[in-house]
């Protein structure tokens, strides 16, 4: 009876502190396809998860499907308990998508860009994007047009719209992906430093990664997709006897192939 | 071909035939849009040439024959030149036109008393030829020419009888023509004083401009669409949007109030211009008939409908412009698509132009009447002819059209089909939703 009274803390307290709860996800495509087939974690809140796979592994797929894209074949997806089919509404009013390569209104100055997108949300706008402008430190440039960015700041402005607004989960896929070594320290850096004090959850896809060793709490293993392993990038390391998670994730492709 | 240029070469037709947006929008569109314009254009003037067939023509014959019956000579002339001659017996001129009216007749020709003595005489008699216009059509417009045509044949006849071997038309001493036409225009039963062809000619060309401007405005409206969906989606700027705590409905219409703002500047753009053009040359076929001074100034209602026909026409093409554009992944395929949103935009507006629909082939009549986009033409000829019921019924065709294809654009908005749907080439030739 104790030990039952016990693990049913264990759950609930489990629950409370789940924002990221996908159970047996699959997403087929009309071709017969399965892009995802069977996927199950959690993502606890305040935590940064990486999700890392070959490419065409189901990644964007998933992080689409949290973003409340794409809908499930099959299987449940909540996030902090609203499902994203049933109450995607609500959903959106608590995430923040940052779609790999994505791009802003190149005709729109970068503050102007952030002024639209605070727009859509409750609260003092003009607060919100102060601290869009402070988090993409574009300094004078920020009144620059879109079009005259670099691909590095244009990515900054980017990662500030996804935070400034600050999400209860940011799903950022791919989110220093092309970006040259300081831009992406940058990005890299503010996103983690963020996240982590304002207690944020992420989601995030990468093929780098060192990025996701330096970035990420936990770590899903995904390859045609199917999750292969998850767990802290230091636990995965023991475990594969690996120096890094370059080295875990060739031994999990190959044992998966 | 150099091995460099060639290799370029083959690359680009590789990439243009193996994407099929570009294939249908390039090629697909022009191959059947000549033949289509060609069919119905061909229809339009076999429908005309029919209507004249069966044009009748009335006669009111005053005239008391003396020693020469040329009333005879002209009502022969008239036969021989295959118009189907109605006598009237009305006692006078206007119980005349009524009865020709009455008689849907598409000419009255009213001989006065002593045509024929004096015609015999060498005086020039005038005769009233009324033309009864209903659509404006270029089956009036030839109607009144075959006419012209008969006169032209009886002055010659009477001056050759009367000057035997010296008579030549050329000659520029012949005596004044004989029978001197007074022609006389009959709309909406009311007997105007100018001539048909002019007052057909005016009409023509001044509503020309409207459903060719109309036409532009709205392809230009669809590309506007098409091309603000597609830069979405090739910027992915799209998929963030999808994502913000806002109506998948907001995101559409907001998309198309804008490019209604743009549309309706367009369009006051359009016909400003088309009617500084308009006005800078005169038009071959005779003076212009001032409109406002034969009672014929199109009126509110007419502009109100035809405003609204245009206005759901847009709304229409740029709902369907979005759904095409979301099968596209970037600007260049979803301009080449929208190429077929062109074949039920141009062709109704170049075939309304030839020929009013009511005398068109029943079969043409349906398929025009079932594309929205033909009202915007019906209802600019509806300006002049003030045949309002049609253009009434097809803006409630519109109006459900328009309710239905922006019902299929939200829903569309709102699935994921907005992000996964694309044109498949191949077995499979038709739109699917695949993963990209």
């Amino acid at each position: 009876m104790i030990t039952q009274s016990i693990r049913f803390v264990e759950r609930v307290s489990k629950m409370s502190t789940c924002a990221v709860a996908i159970n047996d996800l699959v997403k087929a495509y009309s071709t017969g396809l399965k892009a995802i087939d069977g996927v199950t974690l959690t993502v606890n809140e305040g935590e940064i998860f990486g999700l890392i796979g070959p490419n065409g592994a189901g990644k964007t797929t998933t992080l689409r499907i949290l973003g409340t894209l794409l809908k499930p074949t099959s299987g449940t997806v909540s996030i902090l308990g609203h499902d994203v089919v049933e109450g995607q509404m609500a959903v959106r009013g608590l995430i923040s998508y940052l779609p790999e390569d994505a791009g802003a209104y190149e005709n729109l100055s970068g503050r102007e860009y952030l002024a639209f997108m605070a727009g859509f949300y409750e609260g003092d706008a003009k607060k919100t994007v102060d601290i869009g402008v402070r988090i993409a430190d574009l300094k004078e440039r920020i009144d620059s047009r879109i079009k005259e960015y670099s691909k590095g700041m244009k990515r900054r402005l980017l990662i500030a719209r996804a935070l400034m607004t600050a999400p209860k989960l940011a799903i950022l896929d791919e989110p220093t992906a092309g970006l040259d070594v300081m831009h992406a320290l940058y990005v890299r850096e503010r996103v983690k430093g963020l996240i982590k004090e304002r207690g944020t959850t992420a989601v995030l896809s990468s093929h780098n990664l060192l990025e996701v060793e330096f970035m990420c709490d936990r770590v899903a293993l995904i390859d045609h997709g199917r999750i292969h392993e998850t767990g802290t990038p230091s636990e995965l390391k023991e475990k594969y006897g690996a120096k890094n998670l370059e080295e875990v994730f060739m031994e999990v492709v190959k044992h998966a192939a | 071909m150099p091995h460099e240029l060639r290799n370029i070469v083959v690359k680009e037709l590789r990439e243009i035939v193996r994407d099929p947006r570009l294939l249908i929008g390039m090629i697909i569109v022009p191959v059947l849009m000549m033949p289509l314009m060609g069919v119905g254009i061909r229809s339009a003037m076999e429908a005309t040439e029919q209507q004249l067939s069966k044009m009748e023509t009335g006669l009111l014959n005053q005239d008391e024959v003396g020693s020469h019956d040329y009333s005879d000579t002209l009502y022969r002339l008239m036969v021989q030149n295959n118009l189907v001659v109605r006598n009237s017996t009305a006692p006078d001129t206007n119980s005349a036109v009524s009865w020709a009216l009455q008689n849907n007749l598409g000419t009255l020709v009213v001989l006065p008393p002593l045509f024929s003595e004096n015609i015999s005489s060498g005086k020039s008699v005038n005769v009233s030829v009324y033309q009864m216009l209903s659509h404006f059509g270029f089956d009036e417009i030839a109607g009144s020419g075959r006419m012209d045509s008969v006169f032209t044949l009886f002055n010659n006849r009477v001056l050759h009888d009367r000057l035997g071997n010296d008579y030549n038309s050329s000659n520029p001493y012949l005596p004044p023509v004989p029978a001197n036409v007074q022609s006389q225009s009959v709309v909406k039963g009311e007997v105007l004083n100018v001539s048909p062809s002019n007052l057909i000619n005016t009409v023509f060309t001044t509503g020309l401009l409207i459903p060719i401007a109309i036409s532009i405005v709205i392809i230009l409206a669809a590309q506007l669409a098409a091309t603000s969906v597609a830069m979405e989606k090739e910027q992915k700027t799209l998929e963030v949007l999808l994502t913000l705590p806002i109506k998948r409905i907001n995101i559409l219409l907001g998309k198309l109030s804008g490019v209604i703002v743009v549309s309706a500047l367009a369009t006051i753009a359009m016909l400003l211009s088309f009617g500084y053009y308009m006005s800078s040359f005169t038009f071959a076929g005779g003076a212009q008939v001032d409109l406002a001074a034969v009672g014929l100034t199109p009126d509110m209602t007419g502009y109100a409908l035809l405003a609204a026909s245009l206005f759901l026409s847009i709304i229409s093409a740029l709902a369907l412009a979005v759904l095409l554009a979301a099968y596209t992944k970037d600007v260049r395929s979803a301009q080449s698509l929208l190429g077929v949103l062109f074949l039920p935009i141009f062709i109704p507006a170049f075939l309304l132009m030839y020929a009013p629909i009511e005398i068109l082939p029943a079969g043409l009549q349906a398929v025009l009447y079932a594309i929205p986009f033909s009202y915007p033409s019906i209802a600019s000829k509806a300006l002049y002819t003030k045949d309002y019921a049609v253009v009434a019924l097809g803006v409630v065709y519109q109006l459900i059209f328009t309710a239905v294809v922006l019902i299929i654009a939200a829903r569309f908005f709102a699935s994921e089909k907005i992000m996964t749907a694309k044109l498949r080439w191949g077995r499979k030739r038709k739109a699917e939703t695949e993963m990209e």
